[in-house]
């Protein structure tokens, strides 16, 4: 469903990503894992748009995506939430929604699929009326969920969403994050909690400094953790 | 290996001498093209790039637009004025001076120096309250004074002669003491935007958060930019008096402080090259335009002036110049003698990546 | 207490308008970081408009919306030709391209039309009076500020209820997390334009008719008194807007009744050190715009 194929990322002088090539089937759960500066962001900031790759190509169902601008590939059924969530705090919860439904062009099915995001998340219902930005992080988390679903999103990239949660809360997310990909949504997730993620996920793909280092099946990455290690840490290469 | 202290301080002073040789050069060429008789034009263009330069002082370094400056041209204008003036002029003109200042005539120098203590007093209370603002909030604070003196230069009349034309004032600047000036100014903008009072201002223009986090005030450090500038604009100012002999408040008003910002927004801000480049290049289309509002000889086509042509020419050249250059036409490199060195420690502008599609063209693609 | 009155309708009146002219501003500003140097001369545009309108025996009602039309078109070219190209650029280029836009549409007014003020031509009852109790009001102001409040409710209203307003409001608090939701960028680019054009039309309207009469050169001092109520308000702050224009329209007003006669020349030179005050205290403005807000 989504092939990166030679993609390099640079900021500058400085290259981010070197010659990735990724693919991710429908209705898979991948994670990409790596320590900090390896690229991982930065791929994802690349596929959802908002930077635009130095070479390679990105396709999403065989439309190549590069090059065009984040809101249309959002409407192309891609929802990247970004690491610290991305909430509109000056906004309403309701009104986040909104905003959401108003990209995906669903604003006059917003009222059934708010209910849906509701029945999900409840504590959202609860509080709709509530300025977003004094959610807690938990809350902030759901909503940036809630946002995906009012987009039906086909491709869902999350940027640590696991980021300053209490464990309990992590646990939470993720099952939530399984939820989604029950209802049929493929996702991307970056993460530090390499456990969890693995927990959940198909596939892994490890990256360090810019480029992929191991690429293998979500179970074969857990039992066999010192590769992993020394994946993480620059040693292992496939 | 970086040489002794002794042999980096005097390095740093020549930094100035590629700039210097620009004006010297610009300032005899300008004569050889035009003919003596371009004196005046050619001693305005210098007086102007002062005045360019006291703003970049504070613009260049702070990234705030002041719009405030030409309250201190005009301290600097008015107040050497009263102080040169022959006492015989003062009594015509200024009749209800306070007795103290009825009875001074001072030589320029002298007068200057007073002129710098007053731009000072002035500016560090106003400074205050502008450098705790940020970015455009400040710009506009700055506006604010602008009318604000604009306002008090308008009411005092006895020592402004109000709205009408403030005369009188002896004609002491040559293009001599211009281009002197004007290379000192250089020398002042160029050690102080090198120096670490500078780089930490630079520092925290470019990420205030961070700065702020490594100890640097930005406060303190913009009032000390603001005080300079004032300070460096005041002495442009009298310079500027001395050279007009009769003004009155709108001299400082809109239109000179919307030409100086022009100035120096165009040549970019952030450098001494480029406030003196952008006079240069700003004066000249401006000059070239006045002159072609009164007709223009283009070989065999005469294009017949027209009223309003020079500022209708001067916002297309804008326009323009802003499409081809975006951040001006000098971008962060200073012309001085020794690169290496500074570079090294001149703090460089983060590389931008290629994000955002809204900032190319690519969001007009949409609907 | 009939003076107290008398002084607070006056205030209100002012503010109104004060307020409508800074609201234009902010919305550009809050969605874009762009000072527009030029919002003045989108008033004057207007005011021309109206102008000519009534001096071909135009309608009054026709003239008006002729005059506001034209204000948001000339808003929404200005957003096409002049600052979508130099989009993302640092804002001493942004603030110098609305600079440039600004001398050249004052200069283009002065070279096609005239330099010298023209009379708006409107008709007598508005420069009428009727007391109502103690109070004398006049009946050009009361129409402005019924006007100009209801224009700034409207505006507000459609900020928080329609879906152009709420995405704007999105996009002034995160432009790329709105794009990343899929809400088209350029539209609500455009829309911030429209709304600051028309906003600014129906302002200049109302200038020119307090003034009496429309010039080139108009649009600077309510410029400059939307640029002092936008910063006092809290730049970027649309409702902070509001309130900053009411809070110095109040200021003048009060200012002109109590200052004695020779600090009277002095008045907005005081009122706007009141405000430089009124800044070293709280600088963020009265009711800054948001947590992490664009400065």
């Amino acid at each position: 469903m989504l092939q990166l194929s030679g993609v390099d990322v640079r900021y500058g002088q400085i290259q981010a990503v070197h010659s990735i090539d990724l693919k991710v089937d429908a209705g898979q759960l991948v994670t990409i894992l790596g320590a900090n500066g390896a690229g991982k962001s930065s791929t994802l900031r690349t596929i959802a748009g908002l930077v635009r790759p130095s070479a390679g190509e990105i396709r999403l169902d065989g439309v190549q995506i590069d090059g065009l601008p984040p809101e249309r590939i959002a409407r192309l059924g891609l929802s990247f939430v970004p690491e610290g969530r991305g909430i509109l705090t000056t906004l309403t919860v309701e009104e986040n929604l909104r905003v959401a439904a108003i990209g995906a062009r669903a604003t006059s099915d917003f009222d059934g699929r708010r209910d849906d995001v509701f029945k999900v998340f409840p504590v959202l219902g609860e509080r709709r009326k509530a300025l977003a930005g004094l959610l807690s992080g938990g809350e902030q988390q759901q909503l940036a969920l809630g946002r995906a679903m009012i987009h039906k999103a086909r491709l869902l990239l999350l940027d640590e969403p696991s980021l300053g949660l209490a464990p309990l809360l992590r646990d939470l997310v993720f099952a939530q994050i399984v939820r989604l990909r029950d209802q049929g949504a493929t996702v991307v997730l970056v993460e530090q909690d390499a456990r969890r993620a693995l927990a959940i996920a198909d596939w892994a793909f490890v990256l360090n400094g810019g480029r992929k280092v191991l690429d293998l099946p979500a179970s074969e990455a857990l039992s066999s953790y010192r590769e992993l290690e020394a994946a993480y840490m620059g040693s292992a290469r496939h | 290996m970086s040489p002794p202290d002794v042999v980096r301080r005097v390095m740093s002073w020549a930094n100035a001498l590629p700039l210097i040789l620009v004006l010297l050069v610009a300032a005899h060429g300008l004569l050889a093209l035009l003919g003596p008789g371009e004196n005046l034009f050619v001693t305005t263009l210098f007086i102007n790039m002062i005045l360019v330069l006291a703003l970049q002082v504070f613009v260049g370094n702070t990234g705030v637009v002041s719009f405030g400056h030409g309250a201190f041209v005009a301290i600097g204008a008015y107040a050497s004025g009263i102080l040169t003036m022959p006492l015989a002029t003062k009594a015509a003109a200024l009749p209800r001076l306070p007795e103290a200042l009825r009875g001074v005539e001072l030589p320029l120098p002298a007068a200057i120096v007073v002129v710098v203590f007053v731009a000072i007093l002035i500016a560090i209370p106003v400074g205050v309250p502008i450098a705790r603002l940020s970015g455009a909030a400040a710009s506009i604070a700055t506006f604010a004074f602008l009318v604000i003196s604009n306002g008090i230069l308008v009411g005092w009349a006895d020592f402004t002669r109000g709205t009408q034309t403030f005369y009188g004032v002896p004609p002491l600047t040559t293009l001599d003491v211009a281009l002197a000036a004007a290379m000192v100014a250089v020398v002042v903008a160029l050690a102080f935007r090198l120096s670490s009072f500078g780089l930490r201002l630079q520092a925290s223009a470019e990420d205030e958060l961070a700065a702020a986090a490594s100890g640097i005030d930005v406060r303190q450090l913009r009032l000390v930019a603001w005080v300079l500038s004032a300070a460096i604009a005041a002495v442009g100012g009298a310079l500027l008096g001395h050279m007009l002999t009769s003004f009155a408040p709108g001299t400082f008003y809109l239109t000179q402080t919307l030409s100086l910002l022009t100035m120096l927004i165009l040549g970019g801000s952030r450098t001494v090259t480029g406030a003196v480049t952008g006079t240069l290049v700003v004066t000249a289309v401006f000059e070239g335009l006045r002159r072609a509002e009164n007709g223009l000889d283009l070989g065999s086509l005469h294009f017949s002036g027209a009223y309003g042509l020079q500022q209708l020419g001067l916002g297309v050249f804008l326009l323009v110049a802003i499409w081809l250059r975006r951040d001006g036409l000098i971008g962060d490199r200073e012309l001085i003698l020794n690169r290496l060195w500074a570079r090294r420690s001149m703090v460089r502008r983060a590389d931008r990546p290629r994000t955002n599609p809204l900032h190319d063209d690519e969001g007009g693609n949409n609907e | 207490m009939a003076e107290v009155l008398q002084q607070l309708v006056n205030a209100v009146s002012l503010g109104a308008v004060y307020a409508l002219m800074a609201l234009g501003l902010a919305l550009v500003y809050s969605v874009l970081g762009l000072i527009n140097f030029a919002h003045g001369e989108l008033m004057t545009i207007a005011a021309y408009t109206l102008v000519f309108s009534s001096a071909a025996h135009v309608p009054l009602a026709i003239g008006l919306a002729l005059a506001i039309g034209a204000s948001v078109v000339a808003a929404v070219l200005m957003e096409r030709i002049v600052f979508r190209p130099v989009r993302g650029s640092g804002p001493m280029t942004l603030l110098l391209t609305s600079v440039a836009i600004s001398i050249m549409i004052q200069t283009a007014f002065q070279m096609l039309i005239s330099p010298l003020p023209r009379g708006a031509d409107l008709p007598d009852f508005l420069y009428q009076a009727f007391d109502l109790g103690p109070v004398r009001l006049g009946v050009l102001p009361l129409i402005s500020a019924t006007t100009a409040i209801a224009g700034s409710w409207i505006v507000v209203k459609a900020l928080r209820a329609t879906n152009i307003g709420i995405s704007i409001r999105a996009s002034a608090e995160n432009f790329t997390i709105t794009r990343l939701l899929g809400v088209p960028a350029q539209r609500v680019v455009i829309w911030t334009f429209v709304l600051s054009g028309a906003v600014a039309g129906l302002a200049g309207v109302i200038w020119m008719a307090q003034r009496g009469s429309v010039d080139p050169l108009m649009g600077s001092t309510p410029l400059l008194k939307a640029f002092v109520a936008t910063v006092l308000g809290g730049l970027g702050s649309v409702p902070g807007a509001i309130l900053g224009g009411f809070a110095l329209g109040a200021a003048e007003i009060v200012l002109q009744a109590f200052l004695p006669p020779e600090l009277l020349p002095f008045r907005d030179a005081i009122v706007f050190a009141l405000v430089i005050a009124v800044l070293t205290v709280r600088p963020r403005g009265l009711l800054p715009a948001k947590l992490g807000e664009r400065v």
